[in-house]
């Protein structure tokens, strides 16, 4: 074979690893959908299971066609802010957005972000069950998974976003632009949104309401879990003959997110389990864990985001607790796991990891100041949409179902099926969907 | 804090924070030694604790 033969060969095979590799962790992302699914209809009563279901699968849906229709060029347009950069190979008509042979990269990073904004929405899911209505749902979904966490990435999850070349912000594992802002997202929706009813008692006391499987919930919350491997792992850029780089374009190795992550992960669980003893909770914990060493995941001493993910473990459920003090209803805790851990993943970093270059030394090194600067961006960035767009669809009546359906139930109310139709539990008969 | 153990990803090797810092290393280390041994012990004083009131009947 000639040397030019020779290396035509091996940039081809680097192209179809490439693709192979984004392709497969776009599938194991998958199953962060199907964690979600089972731990979102665990969390419900049983009169709202399958209406809890039918929800998250529709938030999937919607985004694949949104992220498509303007989600992607989001990404590529708004590195600098508001004001759009030339991004027209994002643009659902482009030759680079259909099959092309010529171009092996677009679809599967496309893909791979695609499923990243479905996580995103899928992660203010599971706090507004059993009392918000499908139809408002899905466009505060296409909201926050197609325009606002998308534009967050932009910013601080981008090889050139404003957040890194003016701040110094590193996130490795996306903790600001998914975690903190679809946490602080959930936060404004439910504050319009309003509690269950009989969540809270007049004196302001909270009352438990305790989904119908919590087996399934953990379950759910495990395989989220086997998903987050797929998603961290696709936050990896592939290189071909060259060393992994991360989003920032600065080296890396998968094994580094492998210590990391399963430190994160172990870290979460004892904290939760030390603060609660509460199942639910040690698995959200997990998820804490994992998420408040997301930022650093690339560059963390393993025992150290062992330690801050233990650290993430035992704050979440204070700061659920703290939310319900305010009357605000958050069913999964969501708030505390996503929005509260993704802080306090970028302050660490700042803490923990200060003075790390970027990638262009012109760019400054990662500081604390920094990162608490881009926290508050993010946090803005997820709340003010949230807040506002739930606002106006509770003025034109499609934020919340009414109190005859939700105590009915919303399977009963809505759909034409029954979840556990032989299990001799007491339930509105059923009609056709109307 | 001076975590970062290199002055340039050009022939960077170990990159993660505190790898020129064995004093740092070390206090991470004996940090989570601390969690796992402390979460047990707690663990088995929760543990009496609770199986005493099931014995006695109270839940």
């Amino acid at each position: 074979m000639e040397g030019t033969d020779f290396q035509a060969a091996i940039d081809m095979m680097n192209t179809i690893n490439m693709e192979v590799y984004y392709w497969w962790c776009t599938a194991i992302m998958v199953i962060i959908h199907a964690g979600f699914l089972a731990y979102e209809m665990g969390a419900s009563r049983m009169k709202n299971a399958l209406a809890s279901g039918v929800k998250n699968i529709l938030a999937f849906a919607f985004l694949v066609p949104t992220f498509y229709l303007f989600g992607w060029w989001i990404y590529l347009a708004f590195p600098n802010g508001f004001v759009p950069v030339d991004a027209a190979d994002g643009l659902p008509w482009a030759l680079a957005m259909g099959p092309n042979l010529g171009d092996n990269a677009s679809g599967v990073f496309w893909a791979a972000f695609t499923l990243f904004a479905a996580t995103t929405a899928s992660i203010m899911s599971g706090s507004v069950i059993e009392r918000i209505r499908v139809s408002g749902f899905v466009i505060l979904a296409i909201l926050l998974g197609s325009v606002v966490w998308i534009l967050g990435a932009s910013w601080g999850w981008h090889p050139e976003g404003w957040l890194t070349t003016e701040f110094g912000f590193h996130d490795f594992g996306a903790a600001g632009c998914v975690h903190t802002v679809a946490g602080f997202f959930v936060l404004g929706v439910l504050i319009n949104l309003g509690p269950r009813i009989g969540r809270f008692n007049a004196d302001g006391s909270a009352n438990p309401i305790l989904g119908h499987s919590v087996p399934m919930a953990l379950i759910g919350l495990m395989l989220i879990i086997v998903g987050f491997f797929g998603f961290l792992g696709g936050c990896a850029i592939y290189m071909g003959s060259e060393q992994w780089v991360n989003i920032f374009g600065q080296p890396m190795t998968l094994s580094s997110v492998a210590f990391n992550t399963l430190m994160g992960f172990a870290g979460g669980i004892i904290g939760a389990f030390l603060v609660t003893r509460d199942p639910f909770w040690m698995m959200s914990g997990a998820l804490a864990g994992i998420i408040s060493a997301a930022s650093g995941l690339d560059i963390y001493y393993p025992p150290l985001a062992f330690l801050i993910g233990f650290i993430g473990g035992c704050i979440i459920y204070p700061a659920n607790t703290l939310i319900e003090k305010f009357r605000i209803d958050d069913a999964v805790g969501a708030f505390a796991v996503h929005g509260v851990s993704g802080v306090w993943s970028m302050v660490a970093l700042g803490i923990f990891a200060a003075g790390y270059p970027q990638a262009n030394p012109d760019w400054p090194a990662t500081n604390l100041g920094g990162m608490i600067a881009s926290a508050v961006v993010m946090a803005a960035l997820g709340f003010i949409p949230g807040y506002v767009v739930s606002l106006v669809l509770k003025a034109f009546n499609i934020l919340r179902v009414g109190g005859e359906a939700e105590i009915m139930g919303l399977d009963a109310a809505e759909l034409p099926i029954r979840p556990y139709p032989e299990a001799g539990v007491p339930q509105a008969a059923p009609h056709p969907a109307e | 804090m001076h975590s970062v153990p290199f002055e340039s990803w050009e022939g960077a090797k170990e990159i993660f924070t505190f790898a020129h810092s064995p004093g740092v290393m070390a206090i991470c280390l004996i940090a989570t030694v601390v969690v796992i041994v402390g979460t047990i012990v707690a663990s088995v004083r929760h543990e009496n604790h609770s199986f005493a009131k099931a014995k006695n009947g109270h839940k």
